[in-house]
């Protein structure tokens, strides 16, 4: 206690004497507050009003003192030192404060030149600030759990399948994982669902998410209210049980803290609500409704090969990856002694299936962190222009104060004065620059997230807090000594002589430090034509994506509605299947609906699924794996609704779907693959397993590019909406199935209001859910690409305008410093014509070189943008032409301005002036 | 007149609360007179920033006591008016009532 009271004292006493030079006053004042602090602290002193924290009081004290003797010191300069440390401290702090306000001084004189440096630097540190606040929050900052470096996904690889990605868990590998692991303190499955919530006001499609036990737990999330599941609530025959979101709560209970024993129904069967999860917790972003347990029946489970369900798993500390990828190879083999029948040792080897545990992080942020980097290297190669700007004004500025430096000089600056005179000014100028782009920055993170919350995981972290602040701090100081640098090297150590004589007169020498300035803007060309290239070729990708069929026409004239009749509306997959006819027949003969049909999963939503694919004319050999083709059914009428053109054969028809026909319909580049022509496909027969029946192919359709505008077609399997002898079921039909509406009258409420009717009219309990138009799925899957593209639009376009203004700027200049030899070259007969085209042509060279280094390096650069890029080349030459001529119009259109000025020129005038 | 500018009104509060706390006037007594007697809060830089002020102006010396076991160890600064403070505060004062006079019932009335 005693020593730490000392340790205080000493350390307030270091700090009052960092402004209080005198011994005794520090003493006095240090004793006068320990003593107000000690009656404070026994409350019998007389000050009684509130009081600040010691600390907070001490600093404020020797701020004070350091701003009254800094304005006394202004007022009168001569003042006594006395020696020591503190004292050498105080002088630094002192010389400091006097540079920064003779810059502030300095600058206050110029203003434009002031304005046009803070803007620039503000234009480059704001996208930089910005971008990087938001790989800050979307990629660098931990997921806001629990010890969350514990936390993996757990999935397989497996490169033999022939898809790419990873592939998630089996009910079977989760039990074996779960009960041998050496690695994991435990581990959950999820996957989110849409289920049917009825009995509250309105019957509602809501986002479910399906759980074991050990899911919740394992991200460390404890409930508000109640408890959440147990082993118990997760096996087949206990009571049926239902944790409530926090939102779903607040929103249809009004936050009632009773609702815990009550019961919900879901999916026409009723549950009770046994817990709420915390406020603000919404399962990355998925923000399901209500979380169900799984219920798996461990007995039952015996096949290994339902690769379906995604895993998360929390590492024992200490745990290393390597150590769980090397544990869950050890698994694999375990897994299948334990749930033996359904995929065979020879199976798993030919998939080559191994293990893929990664952090978790990588699951919630996905594939999106190779584009926030660029388009973060980007805004940083704006940052590098103004900069380079900024340093060129800074060095035209430099050239004008010679007289001013010489004579600074010559009165006993030296070099080192020199030089912090320059620093002070070029840092407080990036520090305005600083504040002035961080206000830019949080304009444009709201920009960002509303653009981005889209595509990007994380919105909601995206801020600037304290790390972004220090880099945005640190940036500024760097940059502004980076280009206060420039001026430093060139007239740090001016030549006394020479620059008093010079400077005098308007001299056009100086040719190295032309040279300079001339460097710079070849870089900033250099640099904004790699970023004008980058930005054209995701324009160009954005064209080529639009040119692709994606299996669909017209989109904005398409509605999509999921409906699911339950098991109360429909109890056998017959009776589904009928349902669903009969909805569809009725929604066709609303008028203005010229066409109708529904679908297991439609175009680009997700929801497709994988499976293997035998195909009778190509048999496997034992031991090779069928390869996945994506499996879809749909209803007769679904192509013409769509718009994809059947290319040979036919469609379904009811009465194919009426008599249970053997039949399938497959996509063009399913064809292809095994036959040269799409006609030679018709009668072939495939089946979806070894001992299943084989079905005859009706039908061959135009390509799909189900995963996307910017991804391959996709080689589809259609059947039809119910099916016999069907994966060892005797009969199946999906329950969930999303409508396709065509209409000239998509976007008028009414028809969407009588579809609703319509729909009611076949049962009054059926929701009608995830109402949107085809064109929205198809935006959605280009949104990466059109923001990415926008991204690198601004940037290209502020780098283009800081550039031409960077090129303007020196010609001109280069103009104003040789007015007299164009005085002496017009009058010894030169034309107008003849000045003009001798700037142009400099400007024209400058902007030459820029043009082709820029070339090179982003032939080099563009590289790391390839995965962004959708059916066009790195080095696409269209782009690169087209850039490279207009970057150079640009450059020669900024010439012409300061051109014009040097034909105007009167020779008369200028030798007059000499 | 003689050179010295007037006081300003904080120094001028200042050097009365030392008048009359006498032998007693230092930092934390000085500070605390003020507030009881103004009846308004007094930053803690600004009084010790105008003392120092004032020991400068030669209006005040300081005298350092003895060590305190309640101060830290630290012993109190006391300060104590010079003649030519007493003279400033003099001529201030004089200044001011002159300035004041017949205003207080005008003010009064309104």
């Amino acid at each position: 206690m005693r020593e730490s009271a000392s340790l205080r004292s000493r350390v307030a006493r270091f700090l009052l004497q960092l402004a209080v030079r005198d011994r005794n006053v520090c003493d006095g004042l240090l004793g006068d507050l320990e003593e107000e602090y000690a009656s404070l602290s026994s409350r019998t002193g007389r000050l009684t009003r509130q009081q600040p924290p010691y600390w907070l009081a001490v600093l404020k004290l020797s701020a004070g003192f350091a701003l009254a003797r800094l304005s006394a010191r202004n007022r009168q300069p001569p003042m006594t030192r006395s020696a020591g440390l503190p004292a050498r401290w105080n002088t630094m702090v002192e010389s400091t404060w006097r540079d920064v306000r003779s810059g502030f001084r300095g600058l206050r004189r110029s203003p434009a030149f002031t304005a046009v440096t803070i803007l620039t630097f503000a234009l480059g540190i704001g996208a930089t600030t910005a971008v990087f606040s938001v790989v800050n929050g979307v990629l660098l900052r931990p997921l806001p759990l629990d010890e969350p470096e514990e936390l993996v996904g757990v999935w397989h690889s497996a490169p033999g399948w022939g898809v790419g990605g990873w592939m998630p868990q089996s009910a079977a590998t989760y039990f074996t994982y779960r009960e041998e692991s050496r690695v994991f303190e435990d581990i959950g499955i999820w996957n989110n669902t849409q289920v049917s919530v009825t009995g509250l006001d309105q019957p509602e499609r809501v986002t479910a998410l399906l759980v074991t036990d050990g899911t919740l737990p394992v991200l460390g999330v404890a409930p508000t209210l109640g408890r959440t599941f147990t082993p118990q609530d997760d096996s087949p025959d206990a009571a049926l049980t239902v944790i409530l979101s926090h939102g779903y709560w607040r929103l249809r209970f009004g936050g009632d803290r009773d609702v815990i024993g009550r019961t919900l129904t879901v999916d026409g069967r009723s549950r009770e609500i046994i817990g709420v999860t915390p406020p603000g917790f919404d399962f990355f972003q998925i923000d399901p409704a209500v979380y169900l347990p799984y219920r798996f029946d461990r007995s039952q489970v015996a096949v290994f090969g339902d690769l379906s369900y995604p895993a998360i798993g929390r590492l024992r500390p200490g745990v290393t990856m390597e150590q769980a990828n090397a544990d869950v190879a050890r698994m694999i083999p375990l897994a299948l002694e334990k749930f033996p029948g359904g995929m065979s040792p020879s199976d798993i080897a030919s998939v080559q299936l191994g293990p893929d545990v990664h952090p978790l992080i990588n699951d919630v942020v996905g594939n999106v962190g190779a584009t926030l980097w660029i388009i973060l290297g980007t805004v940083g190669i704006v940052l590098l222009i103004a900069c380079a700007n900024v340093a060129n004004l800074f060095l035209v500025r430099a050239e004008g104060r010679r007289q001013e430096v010489a004579l600074r000089t010559a009165i006993g600056a030296d070099r080192r004065h020199i030089a912090r005179h320059f620093f002070a000014e070029s840092v407080t100028l990036a520090g305005l620059g600083g504040v002035v782009g961080l206000g830019l920055a949080y304009v444009a993170i709201e920009f960002f997230v509303v653009q981005g919350s889209q595509q990007l995981p994380r919105t909601t972290e995206i801020a600037i807090d304290p790390t972004v602040l220090l880099i945005t701090a640190a940036i500024s100081v760097v940059s502004g000594f980076f280009f206060g640098l420039f001026p430093v090297l060139r007239y740090g150590n001016p030549n006394l002589g020479t620059s008093l004589k010079e400077s005098g007169r308007g001299s056009g020498a100086g040719r190295q430090r032309q040279y300079v300035r001339n460097a710079l803007v070849v870089s900033q060309m250099a640099l904004a034509l790699v970023l004008v290239v980058a930005s054209g070729l995701m324009i160009r990708s954005f064209q080529a994506m639009h040119r692709v069929s994606p299996g669909f026409e017209r989109p904005d004239e398409v509605w999509t509605a999921n409906i699911t009749p339950t098991r109360a509306e429909a109890s056998h997959p017959d009776a589904t299947a009928a349902t669903h006819e009969q909805i569809v027949r009725r929604i066709q003969a609303i008028p203005g609906v010229t066409a109708a049909a529904f679908t297991s999963s439609i175009t680009m939503d997700g929801w497709g699924s994988n499976q293997g694919i035998h195909v009778e004319e190509f048999p496997l050999a034992e031991d090779q794996a069928a390869p996945l083709r994506r499996f879809k059914w749909i209803s007769p009428g679904y192509f013409e609704t769509m718009g994809n053109p059947v290319l040979a054969g036919r469609s379904f028809s009811w009465a194919d779907v009426h008599a249970k026909a053997r039949v399938v319909v497959v996509t063009e580049n399913f064809a292809r693959q095994y036959w040269s022509n799409p006609g030679e496909a018709l009668g072939k027969r495939i089946r979806e397993g070894r001992t299943q029946p084989w079905r005859e192919i009706i039908g061959v359709v135009g390509k799909v590019h189900d995963d996307g505008t910017n991804q391959g077609a996709t080689a589809i399997v259609y059947w039809p909406p119910v099916v016999e002898d069907f994966w060892g079921l005797d009969i199946f039909a999906r329950r969930t199935m999303v409508y396709a509406i065509r209409s000239g009258m998509v976007g008028a409420t009414g028809l969407l209001d009588q579809v609703r009717q319509t729909v009611s009219s076949v049962h009054s309990t059926l929701p009608l859910a995830n109402v949107q138009t085809l064109e929205d799925i198809y935006d959605r899957s280009m949104v990466r690409t059109s923001f990415t593209m926008v991204m690198l639009a601004i940037a290209a376009a502020v780098a283009l305008l800081i550039g031409a203004a960077g090129v303007y700027g020196v010609i001109s200049y280069l103009v104003s410093q040789r007015v007299r030899e164009i005085g002496v070259r017009m009058a010894l007969g030169a034309r107008q014509q003849d000045v003009s085209r001798m700037v142009l042509r400099h400007g024209l060279s400058v902007a030459g070189v820029g043009v082709a280094v820029g070339l090179i390096a982003a032939v080099g650069l563009t590289r790391l943008m390839s995965t962004l890029l959708f059916d066009v080349s790195p080095v696409d030459p269209v782009t690169y032409g087209v850039v490279a001529i207009g970057l150079t119009t640009i450059a020669v259109l900024a010439s012409y301005l300061p051109s014009r000025r040097a034909a105007r020129v009167d020779p008369i005038e200028v030798l007059r002036i000499e | 007149m003689n050179k010295t500018s007037f006081l300003g009104e904080f120094e001028q509060m200042v050097l009365l609360a030392i008048l009359r706390l006498g032998d007693e006037a230092y930092g934390m007594s000085i500070r605390a007179e003020l507030e009881d007697r103004a009846g308004r809060t007094v930053s803690r830089s600004a009084t010790y920033i105008t003392l120092e002020r004032l020991i400068r102006k030669r209006y005040l010396t300081a005298r350092m006591g003895d060590p305190n076991p309640q101060r830290g160890g630290r012993a109190k600064r006391y300060f104590a008016l010079t003649d030519a403070g007493r003279e400033a505060l003099k001529v201030s004062g004089r200044a001011l009532r002159n300035l004041w006079v017949g205003h207080e019932s005008l003010l009064d009335e309104t």
